[in-house]
């Protein structure tokens, strides 16, 4: 029987600049698959992973984003999202592709303490 | 305590390798227990065979099948990873192929869990 962790997943990396977005979200699913209770947050360029409308083929990536509209079916317990980098970047809420958990850079400061581990992409 | 090292970048191209490197002898050396060295993203390349640095440099690929070797660790290469950059076959001494269900194992086991590299 394995001990379920709290495991927190901050995603900084515009999608499709490298592959460690992809290889995050699957490191991600595989610990959450397997009864670990994982969230994930966006924050910095990360926010442009869940932004609507990506056409990644054009440029011969795969999308990652499909996975993101699913991610209550993964087991992801709480998809977060810090407020100010979408300010930052005049990106609104309605121009994300799933509903996320708004947070502030304080409340960022409580979600990290309650988790075991953290993983950066 | 139990730990488990994540690495992400390849050899030579940060000190990421060379530090976790250190940091596994140091807390094996301080009577801490290593569960698993994991090898992801670009850390692949820590796992290929041939590498022939000058002699003058030092050789991050053989410092880790000494670590592993010295204390029968599991030096484990995430095998999609190592296949998506045609690194899986040889590997160096040391090193295996597996799945990230070993990582998810290794994490429910583990008091630490440290990332090395960007």
């Amino acid at each position: 029987m394995l001990v379920s962790k709290r495991c927190l997943f901050i995603n900084r990396h515009a999608p499709y600049g490298s592959s460690h977005p992809q290889e995050t979200l699957d490191m991600a699913y595989a610990l959450a698959a397997f009864e670990h209770r994982v969230s994930l947050l966006f924050m910095d360029d990360g926010v442009y992973q869940i932004l609507h409308n990506q056409a990644p083929a054009m440029i011969g990536m795969k999308e990652i984003s499909h996975a993101f509209r699913a991610w209550e079916d993964y087991g992801i317990e709480h998809l977060y999202v810090e407020k100010a980098s979408l300010e930052i970047r005049g990106i609104g809420v309605e121009e994300l592709l799933v509903n996320v958990c708004l947070v502030s850079s304080t409340e960022l400061h409580e979600i990290m303490e309650q988790q075991d581990f953290i993983f950066s992409d | 305590m139990k730990y488990t090292l994540i690495v992400k970048d390849a050899p030579y191209q940060s000190q990421a390798a060379d530090t976790a490197c250190r940091f596994a002898h140091a807390l094996i050396a301080e009577g801490h227990e290593l569960a698993q060295v994991f090898f992801y993203f670009e850390g692949v390349f820590n796992a290929v065979a041939n590498a022939e640095p000058p002699q003058d440099d030092r050789h991050v690929i053989n410092n880790w099948t000494k670590l592993a070797l010295e204390n029968e660790l599991e030096l484990v290469v995430c095998s999609t990873a190592a296949q998506r950059r045609g690194v899986a076959k040889p590997l160096a001494t040391g090193f295996r192929l597996d799945t990230l269900g070993r990582l998810v194992e290794a994490v429910s086991l583990s008091d630490r869990v440290i990332t090395f590299g960007s």
